[in-house]
């Protein structure tokens, strides 16, 4: 059944002006974190939890070569502003991150499951139980398809490298 | 009939009664969102035909007297990285800009069964990436309570909706506060049901472990009862609780009186907004009132939460966003040679900036040499976490929180900042992480008339104890 899909973007309405923070230096520094009114908020938020980290400055953990990679095995193509970019976030995440490094988690079990008092995986596969469930009809699997020969979905070739 | 005043039982029952029939009902509903909703931005896909057929189906039944299911006849909007067949679904992306899935989400499918009426599908965050519905590749939502703020994310479509009457009530989804912050955001209720305790069975995945659907109301008891209708093992998701559902309605009146209520000191530190934390004060002592002991507590490994969930989660969803290829459905890259180069372009161009940054943070920490580091510890810390929680519940039946440390902020004042989004769901994570569940109720409003919410959190499949301290609240506020 065919539905009217809405692509009208909202009447114009007065925003905020985002933050002035349209920098296009590659090495982030302590003011990166969004400029003097983010930067305030988390600083008020970290202070918040525990004691204000000494050190501000952000150690380049990745650099423009790890995203390359990382971008390789994610299959994303990006562009030369978007790895620019990327650098500066990636590397301002990772260095919040480090906080992890002050738990000692040495005799802890990773949680790899989260039901609990459950144990789903132990359970036999419903259709090892009851038998194999009918699937999708073909045609119906391949209706949302950019592009097929009727049977097969069609792709660019592989070539070898 | 007044929009405003239909919740879930009252809009059945004026169809049941013949004071108005599910069709009239849904036009009504359908002409309000033609003229509120272009500034408001919450819908992007309306399902007339479907929503008028499904109310001639009711109204059938109505004229032969015949009792309505219990969600009979009432207009819902389902967010839309939830799957309807049939009808649009693109989790708020341009990657799935033409799929129309050819199965339905089963919490769908059951709120269906019950009667309900799908008006269309609702704006979200990007694969549900986000905590103001600024990441949808479609448009921005704009808070109907104040139109230049945002409305929370990443559900911020379901919220808006049923702030602004657009629909009777809502499904979202919550990973790291997507439910319940946009819910505090708007002044409605958002409920966020145990990890397991609703099937995520034809919910687009954004992170498996931390995943959830739940329902966005006016009111408690509306959240309730669609918690009965949609909660329950499905033999689609292996994750599912194969446990009973109790009638969470029937049990929404017992009185609260006696009730253990913690209040943790990490989530009333600084940085949490003056206003929000009279508000919350002000709703303890409510609760004091109604005869609950408050008891303080500690939950030591709050501060870690924001990193292992977003380790956790960008991990996940590097994963699970891997199917995204252009190959069966959706966006495809038409200037690609290789199949290589069609995989990387499509997902370059589909793909919005921050579910990009979240794919690369999640290789990132999961690619060798980094998954010992990040990966494996946040796991670790995350069972730290759980651990608080289950501590904590041994002295207390709840937990009191703000849902949010602020107000709905203004559009655009986060988005070139990551990390300070990421901050704004620091109260909403750990339930995620524990898989415990979570309401947020509107808990009063600040000076500049903006919706505060009161979160209050239970021990895993105690919804009923939940939702019986946030009636209780509701009723005394």
């Amino acid at each position: 059944m065919q539905a009217d899909f809405l692509v009208k973007p909202p009447r114009a309405v007065k925003s905020a002006q985002p933050q002035e923070s349209k920098q296009e230096k590659l090495l982030p520094d302590v003011a990166y974190l969004g400029g003097p009114n983010c930067y305030s908020e988390i600083r008020e938020l970290d202070k918040g939890f525990f004691s204000v980290r000494e050190s501000l400055s952000f150690s380049m953990k990745v650099s423009e070569k790890d995203v390359a990679y990382v971008a390789e095995l994610a299959s994303l193509e990006l562009t030369e502003q978007e790895r620019g970019r990327m650098v500066r976030d990636l590397n301002s995440i990772l260095d919040y991150m480090d906080r992890l490094n002050e738990v000692d988690t040495a005799s802890v079990e990773p949680m790899a499951q989260v039901a609990s008092g459950q144990n789903p995986a132990a359970a036999a596969r419903d259709d090892v139980r009851e038998g194999l469930r009918k699937s999708l009809p073909h045609d119906l699997a391949m209706a949302n398809a950019p592009l097929t020969d009727g049977t097969f979905f069609k792709v660019p070739k592989v070539i070898e490298r | 009939m007044e929009l405003t005043s239909l919740t879930i039982e009252s809009a059945r029952a004026a169809v049941q009664e013949r004071r108005t029939t599910a069709v009239v009902l849904v036009e009504k509903y359908y002409a309000k969102i033609e003229k509120d909703d272009p500034a408001i931005g919450a819908y992007l896909t309306l399902c007339k035909d479907c929503a008028l057929a499904k109310a001639a189906e009711i109204d059938t039944l109505a004229a032969k007297g015949e009792p309505l299911p219990p969600l009979g006849g009432v207009p819902v909007a389902i967010k839309d990285v939830m799957v309807t067949r049939g009808v649009r679904s693109t989790a708020g992306s341009k990657i799935l800009c033409s799929y129309i899935p050819p199965y339905d989400c089963t919490a769908v499918a059951r709120l269906e069964s019950a009667g309900a009426v799908v008006l269309g599908k609702v704006n979200c965050d990007e694969f549900a990436m986000g905590s103001s519905n600024e990441n949808s590749a479609w448009h921005p939502v704009h808070n109907p309570r104040d139109l230049s703020r945002v409305p929370g994310g990443s559900s911020g479509g379901s919220a808006a909706a049923v702030a602004a009457d657009l629909a009777v009530a809502a499904l979202g989804s919550d990973t790291g506060g997507s439910i319940r912050q946009p819910a505090s955001f708007c002044g409605v209720v958002g409920l966020m049901p145990t990890y397991g305790r609703v099937s995520r069975y034809g919910l687009i995945a954004f992170a498996s472990s931390l995943d959830h659907i739940g329902p966005l109301t006016k009111t408690v008891k509306d959240a309730a009862i669609i918690l009965r209708t949609i909660a329950g093992r499905d033999p689609m998701d292996s994750t599912s609780a194969d446990l009973p559902v109790p009638d969470y309605v029937a049990e929404l009146e017992k009185p609260v009186k006696g009730l253990r209520i913690g209040v943790a000191k990490e989530y009333f530190a600084e940085g949490l907004d003056a206003q929000v934390h009279s508000a919350i004060e002000a709703a303890i002592q409510k609760l004091a009132q109604l005869g609950c002991e408050i008891v303080p507590i500690s939950l030591p490994h709050t501060r870690y939460a924001i990193p292992v969930y977003y380790i956790i989660a960008t991990a996940e969803a590097s994963a699970n966003l891997a199917r995204f290829d252009g190959v069966r459905y959706g966006f495809r890259a038409s200037d690609a040679k290789t199949l290589a180069e069609m995989y990387r372009r499509t997902r370059d161009q589909g793909f919005g900036a921050e579910v990009k940054r979240r794919i690369m943070l999640g290789t990132y920490v999961l690619s060798a040499g980094y998954y010992d580091a990040y990966y494996l510890k946040a796991q670790k810390v995350r069972t730290l976490v759980a651990r608080d929680f289950a501590q904590a519940f041994k002295q207390v039946d709840a937990i009191v929180t703000p849902t949010s440390p602020t107000p709905a902020f203004k559009l655009g004042e986060k988005v070139d900042d990551p990390l300070a989004m990421y901050l704004a769901d620091i109260y909403t994570v750990t339930a995620d992480l524990a898989g415990i569940p979570g309401i947020s109720v509107p808990c009063g409003e600040t000076k500049e008339k903006l919706p505060i919410g009161l979160q209050i959190l239970g021990k895993h499949f105690d919804e009923a104890t939940v939702l019986r301290v946030a009636r209780a609240y509701e009723q005394a506020a």
